[in-house]
């Protein structure tokens, strides 16, 4: 593990090497290829002023919503298709068709029925997250041991005793990787979407504020966007859920 | 309800099961009559494949026969419950995100909601250590099943198939996947526990060893179909000891019985 930070760190520092080496060169025009200084001094005003902390703030709590409402719909759904086959019927086809379908082919529809606000935006991560979490819920649920199916009989479980002490804890594994894929595709549809739908108010979060940063031909804001949303990226996916799979699955000897 | 069911605590009458498989029908058990007393130690014993584990899931209620039935004290028994409860062979059967003393405790409330009572924390934790005790594993009580070895994972299944208090503990060669000097340790301690505890135990397992050293009756089976040929009597005094000329008698004449 340390390898491969130490790794990670050192062609992060050469490629940032090369990166410098060729904006200081004046092969390409300034306008267009940024030295690191200028965008870490645009970083740096824009976090110091407070209109990049807003726009993160912003896209931040917005992605958390669409995860919670669709993290709860597609367990709903999961656990309906695991206790009921025409539920799973349904459920199953609904996934076949819109899991394949990119959320930014819906942005033209949900512009006509949600409007350019933050239910459109929110619309556009239930949709990039809903589908994926229920096939991960789906097989998690499904490749639970017989036995406990067999345990949960014999000592009389109810259906919602079953549900929480065997059926989800049992698929935590798939639950928490369902979970990543999720972070991931919203993430992604996030920025998108914010770039499509603008802003209220100023507030657009971290996709219209690169857009807003294009506008005004601002390269290296631009790229201080970027960086941005690189780095809350990168610690989502290795820290957070890092931490989460050490406290449950890792502790419990269930990541294979 | 006739006299039979009287004087009997657990009787089967004619069960047979038939699976299908891809060559057809394949008959897993027939004409299944058996009578289990109260407190009493059985093994069914026969080689693999001859339905010892489908009787005993019948049993349990996981399974249903094809003909016959099952009563418990003269009334028919169908769906499984608390009162047959299951020790199984796979280590799988403890829940890996619980800590072995949860593990117990699983089992503790399961038992006082079906009993109807209600237990504090403290009750069920003091319940908990109390069956951790008679497995010898209160010292792991805060471990991980995964942290533990293969019998001290059958241990922790034990006790909580003992936590769940019921009058009958089937068992599917619960010893069959771990090393034969720790089964030789599990078979000792599950010994005591049935000569101190009130508890009817049918126990499945192809060791002859082990049906010699445990129970008071064997009932060997052979396969194709799965039947009962004989019911042995099994008197020697206890402790039993694996190496006396009795033992040994009792386990040439088994393995007699069970190749010819």
């Amino acid at each position: 593990m340390k390898n491969k930070y130490s790794q990670r760190l050192f062609w992060i520092i050469l490629l940032s090497l090369i990166w410098q080496l060729t904006a200081i060169s004046g092969f390409f025009s300034e306008m267009i290829f940024p030295g690191l200084d200028q965008i870490f001094l645009a970083l740096f005003d824009s976090l110091s002023d407070g209109s990049l902390i807003k726009q993160i703030g912003f896209s931040i709590s917005i992605i958390m919503q669409g995860l919670f409402l669709a993290t709860s719909a597609a367990l709903l759904l999961a656990l309906m298709s695991y206790f009921s086959k025409s539920a799973a019927g349904l459920i199953d086809t609904l996934t076949a068709l819109a899991h394949p379908l990119p959320g930014i082919a819906l942005m033209p529809l949900i512009l006509i029925w949600f409007g350019s606000g933050k239910t459109a935006i929110l619309m556009v991560i239930i949709h990039s997250v809903l589908w994926p979490l229920i096939l991960n819920l789906s097989t998690g649920f499904n490749s639970i041991p017989d036995i406990y199916t067999l345990i949960a009989k014999n000592y009389r479980l109810n259906k919602v005793e079953f549900m929480f002490k065997i059926l989800i804890p049992a698929s935590l594994p798939y639950f928490i990787s369902g979970l990543k894929i999720a972070w991931a595709r919203s993430w992604r549809a996030l920025i998108s979407a914010e770039m499509l739908f603008g802003a209220i108010n100023s507030l657009g979060g971290l996709g219209w504020y690169i857009f807003q940063k294009r506008v005004f031909f601002d390269l290296p804001g631009v790229f201080a966007g970027i960086i941005v949303i690189i780095v809350i990226g990168v610690l989502v996916e290795d820290f957070i859920f890092k931490k989460i799979e050490e406290k449950t699955i890792k502790k419990w000897g269930m990541l294979k | 309800m006739g006299y039979v069911e009287m004087s009997s605590f657990l009787k089967l009458q004619n069960i047979s099961k038939k699976f299908d498989t891809e060559n057809g029908k394949q008959i897993a058990l027939e004409n299944i009559d058996l009578k289990i007393k109260e407190n009493e130690f059985l093994t069914i014993l026969g080689p693999s494949g001859c339905g010892k584990s489908t009787l005993l899931k019948i049993i349990a209620g996981f399974l249903k026969t094809d003909t016959g039935q099952i009563f418990k004290e003269g009334e028919i028994s169908k769906a499984a419950g608390l009162d047959r409860i299951m020790l199984f062979q796979n280590f799988e059967q403890l829940f890996p995100w619980q800590r072995v003393i949860d593990n117990v405790s699983f089992s503790v409330k399961a038992a006082a909601k079906n009993q109807n009572k209600k237990l504090t924390k403290a009750q069920i934790k003091k319940k908990s250590l109390k069956y951790l005790n008679e497995v010898k594993l209160e010292n792991y009580q805060n471990y991980y099943p995964h942290q533990l070895s293969g019998g001290m994972k059958q241990r922790a299944a034990l006790a909580r198939t003992l936590a769940a208090e019921g009058e009958i503990m089937l068992m599917d060669e619960p010893f069959g996947s771990v090393d034969s000097q720790t089964r030789q340790e599990l078979q000792l301690l599950l010994n005591n526990l049935w000569f101190e505890e009130e508890k009817t135990i049918i126990f499945v397992t192809h060791d002859i060893r082990e049906a010699v050293f445990l129970s008071e009756r064997i009932v060997l089976m052979k396969n194709e179909p799965g039947e009962i040929i004989k019911i042995i009597k099994n008197e020697l005094p206890r402790p039993r000891r694996r190496s006396s000329i009795e033992f040994n008698q009792l386990f040439e004449k088994l393995q007699l019985l069970l190749n010819s």
